[in-house]
């Protein structure tokens, strides 16, 4: 049994590595913005859709279509005489403003570097996405977080079966747990 | 001797950070069927308290007293967005923290507080104690606790990482499940991350 567990522990901890190294360097660029300063790559073009498109999420598509641009359309803005829009992919925003008029577009990129990109997947969440790699982003991130309550279930059961560092992990467990618990229902319940 | 050493480090932090490495897990579980949009706000109860402004109280001041008398130290400390006006022009103090939500409005011809009042489910509490760390100045001290336990909870996770990784190198390197279980999991982050990108 000991044995068994501590392979599903290697195996479990070795395939969620990487994702957990991303969360953790996120999480830790998240709690101190001020550490890091990202450029952001920028680029500016003008391009000519189909005049007269009925409103975003048409141009969105021709955008798709005929432009490799590809992403989630987020914000919509009606304003006299055009319509501005975004689409996002993690770690990249396209602001787009497209005149029905005439077609022209203003497609404006907003690439960010490797550290913005880590944070954009930080915060990917939810199913129901409709650019594709999110919904899959989301779904490893289960994937990933029942891969961490497996290594907690499993790292226990390893200590708890190694008698010489019984005593000093069952202060630690307490101290981290008692002082865990305490303040989550404490700040709960008022 | 290293091995044995790096093994200690690896199993008393995640001994000392057991509850946290648990919550980082049920929030990402939850996370992963989040719905869409949040809901409008929809309080829950509403009641009503007697409460008179002084007249020289400022709506800063106002809202400190508020903040005390409803025992929101969660919501501490008061942002300038918190202080707003309706359109009656009426005092409205919207007091958002980790357990939910005072919409607190100072009705001061009437003499009296109307507050309204949502609470989040558990997950999204979980939540918030998650991306809460030292960074994070709260004017409650359980928080300012718990935002220095769980800073150090991430930092102890990527020493379990790496000390983790360590070990496995230098004790079982070999180990045919555990090489493929890295290749598989890498590949996976590379191939979603340059799809995603």
């Amino acid at each position: 049994m000991y044995r068994k567990l501590l392979a599903v522990h290697l195996c479990t901890a070795l395939f969620c590595l990487s994702f957990l190294a991303m969360y953790a360097a996120s999480g830790v660029q998240f709690a101190h913005r001020a550490w890091f300063r990202f450029a952001d790559e920028v680029t500016e073009t003008h391009l000519a859709l189909t005049p007269h498109l009925d409103g975003a999420r048409a141009a969105a598509h021709e955008l798709m279509d005929r432009h490799q641009v590809d992403g989630e359309l987020v914000t919509v803005l009606d304003t006299p005489g055009a319509v501005s829009f975004r689409m996002q992919r993690p770690g990249t925003l396209f602001q787009v403003r497209y005149t029905p008029a005439g077609g022209e577009t203003l497609l404006t990129v907003r690439r960010g570097a490797f550290g913005r990109m880590l944070n954009a997947l930080h915060t990917t969440t939810g199913m129901w996405h409709g650019f594709a790699p999110l919904n899959a982003w989301a779904a490893v991130l289960g994937l990933v977080s029942l891969g961490l309550l497996v290594l907690g279930a499993t790292g226990f059961y390893l200590w708890w079966r190694n008698p010489r560092e019984r005593l000093v992990g069952a202060v630690l467990l307490a101290g981290g747990a008692g002082v865990a618990v305490t303040l989550i229902a404490s700040m709960r319940l008022g | 001797m290293t091995a044995q050493v790096l093994r200690k480090i690896h199993t008393y932090l995640g001994l000392l950070t057991l509850i946290n490495l648990m919550v980082f897990g049920v929030v990402g579980l939850a996370a992963t069927w989040r719905l869409q949009a949040a809901a409008p706000f929809q309080p829950e109860e509403v009641r009503y308290l007697p409460f008179t402004p002084a007249a020289d109280e400022t709506d800063a001041a106002v809202a400190d007293r508020v903040c005390t008398l409803l025992g929101l130290s969660l919501a501490r400390p008061i942002q300038k967005q918190v202080i707003q006006r309706d359109a009656a022009h009426n005092l409205v103090l919207d007091f958002w923290h980790a357990n939910g939500r005072h919409k607190v409005t100072v009705l001061e011809v009437e003499g009296r507080l109307r507050v309204a009042r949502s609470a989040v489910p558990l997950w999204r509490y979980l939540d918030t104690l998650h991306r809460t760390t030292a960074a994070f100045r709260s004017g409650d001290r359980r928080m300012q606790l718990w935002a220095g336990y769980n800073e150090f909870a991430m930092w102890s996770l990527i020493g379990m990482l790496a000390s983790g990784a360590a070990l496995w190198l230098l004790s079982r390197p070999r180990h045919r499940m555990a090489q493929l279980s890295l290749a598989a999991g890498f590949s996976l982050f590379a191939a979603l991350y340059f799809w995603a990108r």
